[in-house]
């Protein structure tokens, strides 16, 4: 098995179709076709859910209910997507979504950075635990919150308020930043320390860091 | 870089905590961390004590909470659904990290090993694209269209079936508890492929093909250079992957709220759909923060292993 020709054959980075004639190495093995077919197979099979919802949703009911689901429309019907966009008041929707998202992201970042930077480059005592602390925010199913912060929100008047999602998803968020934030900020060079400021870090580097440099680039 | 930094570095932990800045010592960064602890405190601490506070307690959401000691939690150990749910969790990882990471492991490896080389880097990301489209549908729109697929009056896999001329393959797919479980089973699976296959690609790069060259010279076939190589090198992106898949998994609700509410009966109950009933339909809200308790002690113990799992192989491969 480990030694003859044809297993040397299908280690050539191929798979784990059945060894095939050896032609030129380079060359594409019919093995390798099948092994692309299947990739595409189920490709398709990812995709087809998403095929049948673009093909139906430009069909009447009456189109669906002769030609049933699998059939492409007879003719493209765009009531339903424009009822659809006015009875659920979609711009609305869609302005929320927005709104509490791009929110979230700016307040999450700012959270996560200061976090970051007291735990990555501060280094304060205990930062393992503090992370993992910060990590909870991840892992506790969201039902074990559920109840008290909906009453905790009833209590301040902020229920049924874009605002109570913001706040919550914030610290959701900006737990997972704060983890992979401080990851990287505890690998800065640690020769930015000798220098009174970043700023003149960065500027005398050249000189200061230059066998370093060096030593990094070979 | 490297240089520089050994020679200071001893010099300045003496005179200075471990702080990367050395003006300031230590308890000035702590100042930093104040906003985000206030509102984890705010956010997640309190409202989680509470939770376990509230497990003590029978409380219908009217009048205030009374005490009732481990009634809940006796209750719980006897409660055939919750250990239904369970036993439906262990389904769920089945299909959400097992499934996904073992085969996301060898499409990642066929992308990117015999597609990408052979036919093309552009062919392999565009497949990789495809298979990570249902990550992109926020999960319970993924599942309302599957649930359109699986309607059993003229829904589209019947339809599909009958043209077919498998027309006695027809089923009820959701609504019948013989089907219902496995059904959502295939539906996770379809939505948390992509997952595993886009992390698992980044991560290849980094492998050095001159490993598998060497190993090819020295007879390894394509299972052994995929074992001993890809997914060895490849581990820590496996430990991240099963770890935040399983957290998922565990705590899944979307997909079972908006396709089968639990049922039918209780075949695909799962432990946050059952506590989430428990607070808003029979508003037995002690005992639903019973069952979010146990669910969230199970997971931190579940993390805290993966965890300790994955450090412990990192040391023995240093």
């Amino acid at each position: 098995m480990t030694t003859s020709l044809a297993a040397h054959d299908a280690a050539r980075g191929t798979g784990s179709g059945p060894p095939v004639a050896r032609r030129k190495p380079h060359r594409k093995k019919p093995s390798d076709w099948i092994i692309l077919a299947a990739a595409i197979v189920v490709g398709i099979l990812i995709a087809v859910p998403f095929l049948l919802i673009v093909i139906n949703s430009f069909k009447s009911p009456a189109d669906y209910n002769t030609g049933g689901p699998l059939q492409l429309p007879t003719h493209l019907y765009f009531d339903g997507i424009v009822k659809f966009w006015k009875y659920v008041d979609f711009p609305q929707k869609l302005w929320n979504s927005i709104f509490i998202s791009g929110t979230v992201a700016i307040l999450a970042i700012i959270i996560s950075v200061l976090n970051a930077y007291a735990l990555g480059i501060g280094r304060v005592k205990a930062r393992l635990w503090i992370i993992v602390l910060f990590l909870l925010a991840n892992m506790v199913p969201q039902e074990a919150l559920l109840y008290p912060l909906y009453s905790m929100f009833k209590l301040v008047g902020l229920y049924d308020n874009v605002w109570s999602v913001i706040i919550i998803f914030t610290v959701i968020q900006s737990a997972f930043g704060t983890y992979l934030l401080s990851s990287v900020y505890g690998t800065f060079p640690k020769e930015m320390s000798t220098e009174p400021s970043p700023k003149r870090y960065w500027r005398r580097r050249p000189s200061t860091a230059r066998a370093g440099g060096r030593h990094c680039g070979a | 870089m490297t240089a520089a930094s050994t020679v200071s570095s001893p010099r300045l932990k003496k005179r200075h905590s471990e702080s990367l800045l050395p003006a300031s010592s230590g308890g000035g960064f702590w100042w930093y961390l104040l906003p985000g602890f206030v509102l984890l405190t705010a956010i997640i601490l309190i409202p989680l004590v509470w939770n376990v506070y509230l497990s003590f307690t029978s409380y219908r959401g009217i009048r205030p909470p009374k005490w009732i000691g481990l009634a809940n939690w006796s209750a719980l150990i006897s409660d055939d659904k919750f250990w239904m749910s369970f036993g439906n969790s262990v389904a769920m990882i089945v299909a959400m990290v097992v499934i996904p990471t073992l085969v996301g492991l060898v499409l990642a490896a066929m992308l990117f090993d015999l597609i990408g080389k052979k036919f093309g880097g552009r062919l392999a990301s565009f497949l990789r694209a495809t298979y990570y489209l249902p990550q992109i549908l926020p999960v319970v729109i993924a599942a309302i269209v599957i649930g359109w697929i699986l309607r059993p009056e003229n829904g589209a896999l019947n339809v599909f079936l009958k043209t077919a001329g498998l027309g006695s393959l027809q089923h009820n797919w959701l609504g019948n508890p013989d089907t219902a479980l496995i059904s959502i089973m295939v539906i996770m699976v379809w939505v948390q492929l992509g997952y595993p296959v886009v992390i698992f690609m980044a991560a290849l790069q980094r492998v050095n093909p001159e490993l598998y060259e060497a190993a090819e010279l020295d007879g390894a076939n394509w299972f052994q250079r995929f074992r001993w190589i890809t997914v060895s090198i490849i581990r820590p992106e496996i430990y991240v992957v099963s770890l935040t898949c399983t957290i998922a998994a565990l705590k899944v609700f979307g997909p079972i709220y908006t396709l089968t509410r639990g049922g039918p009966g209780t075949s695909t109950i799962v432990p946050s759909y059952y506590s989430y009933s428990e607070f808003f339909q029979t508003q037995q809200v002690g005992y639903g923060a019973t069952i979010s308790t146990a669910l969230t002690v199970l997971i931190v113990i579940v993390s805290f292993f993966f965890i300790m799992a994955q450090n412990r192989a990192e040391r023995r491969e240093s």
